[in-house]
């Protein structure tokens, strides 16, 4: 697979993620500032806030990522998304605390406990590190023509 | 460089006015009730059983700071349901019964932190008293059964 090609695939897993997850959660604010409550790391102003916010940097990532635009603009996002969940996803496994992650609202099930989450947050950061790193400035422009 | 910033600057901003445009109403309550200040000075008194259950005679306001399915299963009579981070049922607390000023609020047992939680987000919302029943609804039960 050539980088350009694998570049893409990447592009689009994070794009589909963040967009799943920008959604469900922009859906319910409230079930998830109560699941960012559950880690126990902020006041409830600031779950409140990181709750109504959150989702909507997630949907203009991933829409970003979809279309080719600023590309390493998004990539900076996500790694610094995906760096914040792996540190608070960490938080909780060392502190032992049996939580549902509230990656995707309360729709994910089995694919939401702590490990798992850990897991993927871990996987995407390594995706968003090789996009950057991959992409250069003019990237983004340079699809939009070829399309 | 300089444009790389500007457009991560732009992205964030477009998502913090999106996103506490579209919860604005839940926001402004938040943060009318002075919240960030207000915590400062929160000081919530521990309680007993016996003081929960003459709380419960006298028809005083009490709130159940566990998850929604938990409170379903079992919780004390007249409680309402605030769980953590839970901002509606904040709101619907404060527009039943602010007027009262104080309340007791229970989750599981010593070990859990949400009634400290909740109790803090209903002194920001304008709450004065606020009772922690620590020993929480396992001792409430035990003290039921026996």
């Amino acid at each position: 697979m050539t980088t350009t090609r694998l570049l893409i695939v990447l592009r689009l897993i994070l794009a589909a993620v963040f967009l799943y997850a920008g959604i469900t959660k922009a859906l319910d604010v409230n079930t998830f500032s109560q699941a960012i409550g559950r880690y126990d790391l902020m006041p409830v102003t600031a779950n409140f806030i990181v709750a109504a916010v959150l989702p909507y940097l997630e949907i203009y990532t991933a829409l970003l990522l979809l279309a080719g635009l600023w590309l390493r603009a998004a990539a900076w996002i996500s790694i610094l998304m995906c760096s914040t969940f792996c540190c608070a996803l960490l938080s909780a496994a060392v502190r032992g605390l049996s939580i549902d992650c509230g990656c995707f609202g309360s729709s994910a099930g089995a694919w939401s406990s702590v490990g798992v989450a850990l897991l993927r947050a871990v996987a995407l950061l390594a995706f968003s590190l090789y996009l950057l790193l991959a992409t250069t400035d003019n990237d983004g422009d340079k699809q939009e023509v070829q399309a | 460089m300089k444009s790389l910033l500007s457009q991560i600057v732009l992205i964030v901003a477009l998502a913090l006015i999106t996103g506490l445009g579209m919860q604005g109403r839940s926001f402004l309550v938040l943060w009318n009730s002075n919240a960030v200040h207000a915590v400062e000075t929160y000081a919530p008194q521990p309680v007993d059983r016996q003081f929960v259950q003459q709380w419960l005679n006298d028809g005083k306001l009490i709130v159940d700071a566990r998850s929604g399915g938990d409170y379903q299963l079992g919780h004390i009579s007249t409680a309402y349901s605030v769980a953590a981070g839970d901002l509606q049922a904040v709101q619907v607390v404060v527009e039943c019964c602010l007027k009262r000023q104080q309340l007791v609020v229970y989750c599981s047992r010593f070990d859990c932190s949400d009634s400290f939680t909740v109790g803090e987000a209903l002194y920001v919302a304008g709450f004065s008293e606020i009772y922690l029943y620590e020993a929480g609804f396992s001792n409430w039960q035990h003290g039921e059964n026996q």
